[in-house]
């Protein structure tokens, strides 16, 4: 990790609770039945592309 | 068997193009064949899902249909395309998702999609005022007919999400945007801020973008009633940093496109029908001819896969925010900077590194 992720992370980590609290709002129905790398940005209903349709 | 050589990529979802055309002209649409009506044919599914089922993945990869505007291939049509995959379907090694403008969509297509388990997104931009930039070839306003479709989805309760795309014009209003989702019924909205992509020259830029960011996130946290993607992404990063949610897996989806004429790109589907001097057409190969594992064992071998991977290193080593991001995107590196070696892109400040930090900002 880099100085500049570290700060970052460092962050994320100071506001951990505020983090846990909007994680609750954000509940990962989606994400089931997915392979887990899914789960993440490049999933579905979450991925960022295409935009078309 | 092992698809990839090491683990940098893995195989997650499949997008596939059965048509070309679209019935609207959207004026930042990056498409440059949706006026004609080319449509692909149903033995490019039955290779599908030989080359699936001789893969045998332990999981489910979801089947994006995509276009042109998908339903434009017409109800009769998409059964026999996707009669082939119901085998896999039935076992749960595939599901069938689609993006549709919505226009079309009437009560067969409502049936359709229960039938064969579809999960729907529908692409619009907000209240119709600031969905004036979707229009058909005539230049007529769409946003009736688009919500005329919503209502049928809901009138069948099916679950529905959206995908809403951001002009310039449009970043002033934030909160506008996300009422309007809040009041249509979908689970979640995907925020794609314009881009410089394919045939549109044009991005959201400015200090506007930021706000954008911000009144949104703020509107968000005033009534979370529906799941903004970017937020949720950022946040279950950010979870996995306090060791409350999985962390990121350091692998990059290879991503198939598979064109209406089997033609397989990789990585991105905006660079499908794209040329490059330096990667002809990123074409990988032919699913009429080969079985998806042998174009993806090309496709790892190829100029534009081997100089992505490079691009995504050098990502690794200069930018702070690559642990949440993994990379960029080749269609942005390609369409803005010409270069799949690149690294930050418009497309990175304003999609990834801008709402993280405000994110960061506003918890």
């Amino acid at each position: 990790m880099s100085g500049a992720t570290t700060e970052m992370s460092r962050q994320v980590i100071s506001k951990q609770s505020q983090v846990r609290k909007l994680l609750k709002k954000v509940e990962p129905a989606n994400f089931k039945e997915r392979p887990k790398e899914l789960a993440w940005n490049k999933g579905w209903n979450l991925f960022n592309k295409p935009r078309g349709g | 068997m092992s698809l990839f050589k090491d683990d940098f990529f893995f195989l997650g979802q499949i997008v596939l193009q059965p048509t070309t055309v679209c019935n609207l002209n959207c004026s930042y649409c990056y498409l440059p064949s949706r006026d004609k009506n080319l449509k692909m044919d149903s033995r490019l599914t039955v290779n599908l899902a030989q080359s699936l089922s001789d893969l045998s993945l332990e999981y489910n990869v979801p089947l994006i249909w995509h276009g042109g505007e998908p339903l434009a291939y017409g109800i009769d049509h998409f059964v026999k395309l996707i009669e082939p995959l119901e085998k896999l379907r039935k076992e749960g090694k595939i599901s069938h998702c689609v993006q549709t403008n919505g226009t079309l969509i009437d009560d067969r297509w409502c049936e359709f999609f229960k039938n064969y388990g579809f999960e729907v997104g529908v692409s619009i931009d907000g209240p119709q005022l600031l969905n004036s930039n979707r229009v058909d070839w005539q230049g007529n306003d769409s946003f009736n007919k688009i919500m005329r479709g919503i209502s049928l989805l809901r009138t069948h309760r099916i679950n529905f999400t959206c995908i809403a795309v951001i002009t310039n014009d449009a970043l002033q209003e934030a909160r506008d945007i996300y009422n309007f989702f809040c009041q249509i019924g979908c689970e979640s909205v995907g925020i794609n801020l314009e881009e410089r992509m394919g045939t549109n020259l044009n991005s959201a830029h400015g200090e506007e973008v930021t706000t954008f960011w911000e009144e949104l996130f703020k509107a968000w946290q005033e009534n979370p009633q529906v799941r903004v993607r970017e937020f949720t992404n950022i946040l279950q990063w950010m979870g996995s940093l306090i060791g409350e949610t999985e962390a990121i897996p350091n692998r990059t989806d290879i991503f198939p496109t598979i064109g209406w004429d089997g033609s397989v790109v990789l990585l991105s589907p905006e660079i499908l029908g794209a040329q490059s001097l330096l990667y002809n057409n990123f074409v990988a190969g032919n699913l009429l001819k080969d079985d998806l594992s042998t174009i993806l064992e090309r496709g790892q071998k190829s100029r534009y896969i081997r100089e992505y991977r490079q691009g995504v290193e050098r990502c690794r080593s200069e930018c702070k925010f690559f642990d949440y991001c993994r990379g960029g995107q080749a269609s942005n590196k390609f369409f803005e900077l010409g270069d799949i070696t690149a690294t930050e892109t418009t497309h990175c400040r304003n999609s990834q590194q801008t709402p993280v930090e405000v994110v960061l900002k506003w918890l």
